[in-house]
């Protein structure tokens, strides 16, 4: 495995935390008495690990 | 000429500074009230829940000027120094110049009562120091790196989570003899709160206890969550914190750059997903002088100029508060209210 794929692959396992994070711990509010934190670091997370897989995909053209 | 243009901001930002009757938004008492109480100026009982280092060293000018000011002239200092610091750790790259004099979280912190000016300057040189350990593996490298993130934590204690990121991140994959002596140049850093604290509290370590525990219990719902404070206003402040970042940060997430910047990338990464858990545009501070000092050897011209436009439609945006601020009080607010405060309750943007 070359190190762009394995660099989109964890890009992509960062981007489905992200996406966890946001809907699934952010509609649970009893833990920080609000889903917020959740959200904004799913959210966080979403960005970067979308943003590691474009940047693969646009470098390798593929 | 360039040099010409850079004086010519930086006395404008003097100017603005000095102008606006703004003094920053958050925990400003904690540090403006102590440098009261130590120049033998505040009537009441202290009970300030952060470090009373930053107020004491201010309570001297404070005393003499019998106002604020020193405050502002130190937040400019401090700023400078930064803007130097950058400069020359990018070895004299004038990219790196431009981009930190028109970083817009430099002129939003500008007016600020805050010690994240002065923890941001020691906690760059704490990067750039553990960067260079990480290279070369000497040893003073990462004993100057660890006092200087002590030093940083001394007058700011949110620093505490950066440099648990900076430390695992960059000695992963070391001894744990470095560890060791990171930790123990850590504490001589940290030796000016300790000896005050120890003077003031009979305990060295009562206010880095009593702040982290604060924190930590808000962060599990203390006050500030239970009663709904920071939900309405999170994608707000989300995006302000996206517009204080510089515009390329994201562009090291691409591999090629990541390749070159590993442990930089990642620990710049986790800094950002702490920020995004607490959005406030004043933590921004403590990273856009290591991600300039990252990006300013990989922009190109276009992407450059862009940067540089984009940075002064932010710079408009934060400042405008500020400008407002010379002349007018916006919502009654005793210190004044910043850009986050202006949309939120003037605009009613959330």
């Amino acid at each position: 495995m070359t190190f762009n794929q394995w660099y989109m692959i964890v890009g992509a396992i960062i981007f489905i935390l992200g996406v966890l994070l946001v809907f699934v711990l952010g509609s649970l509010p009893s833990f920080t008495g609000s889903g917020f934190i959740w959200v904004n670091m799913g959210v966080c997370l979403m960005i970067v690990g979308g943003l590691m897989v474009y940047y693969t995909y646009k470098e390798n053209g593929k | 000429m360039e040099n010409k243009y850079i004086i010519i901001l930086i006395g404008l930002l003097i100017l603005i500074t000095f102008l606006t009757q703004f003094y920053g938004s958050t925990d400003i008492a904690d540090y403006s009230d102590t440098a009261k109480f130590f120049a033998g100026k505040y009537s009441a009982k202290i009970r300030s829940s952060h470090s009373y280092l930053f107020g004491f060293i201010h309570s001297p000018f404070l005393k003499i000027t019998n106002s604020y000011i020193s405050f502002k002239i130190s937040s400019l200092v401090f700023l400078i120094l930064i803007i130097l610091s950058v400069y020359i750790l990018s070895g004299k790259n004038k990219k790196a110049l431009w981009l930190m004099t028109l970083s817009p979280v430099i002129w939003y912190m500008s007016p600020w009562i805050s010690p994240i000016q002065l923890a941001a300057l020691f906690f760059l040189w704490a990067y750039w120091f553990i960067e260079k350990f990480n290279k070369t593996n000497k040893l003073k490298y990462l004993i100057c790196s660890g006092i200087f993130v002590g030093l940083a934590w001394c007058v700011w204690d949110t620093i505490l989570y950066f440099g648990v990121f900076l430390a695992v991140v960059f000695l992963c994959n070391k001894n744990l003899s470095h560890s060791c002596f990171f930790i123990i140049s850590l504490l001589i850093g940290l030796l000016p709160r300790l000896i005050l604290d120890q003077y003031l509290f009979n305990f060295p370590f009562y206010t880095l206890i009593k702040s982290t525990m604060g924190g930590f219990a808000n962060s599990l719902g203390g006050i500030y969550q239970s009663t709904g404070m920071g939900v309405g206003i999170s994608y707000l402040n989300i995006s302000l914190i996206i517009l204080a970042l510089p515009l390329y940060y994201w562009l090291l997430h691409s591999p090629k750059i990541f390749k070159k910047n590993k442990k930089s990338v990642v620990f710049l990464f986790l800094c950002i997903f702490l920020i995004f858990a607490l959005p406030q545009i004043r933590y921004v501070m403590i990273l856009a002088p290591i991600i300039i000092l990252i990006i300013s050897k990989e922009l190109n011209d276009k992407q450059f100029k862009r940067q540089i436009i984009f940075s002064i439609i932010v710079i408009l945006l934060f400042i405008t508060p500020y400008l407002i601020q010379i002349k007018y009080s916006i919502i009654d607010k005793l210190n004044g209210v910043d850009i986050s405060y202006l949309l939120e309750f003037l605009f009613k943007f959330v």
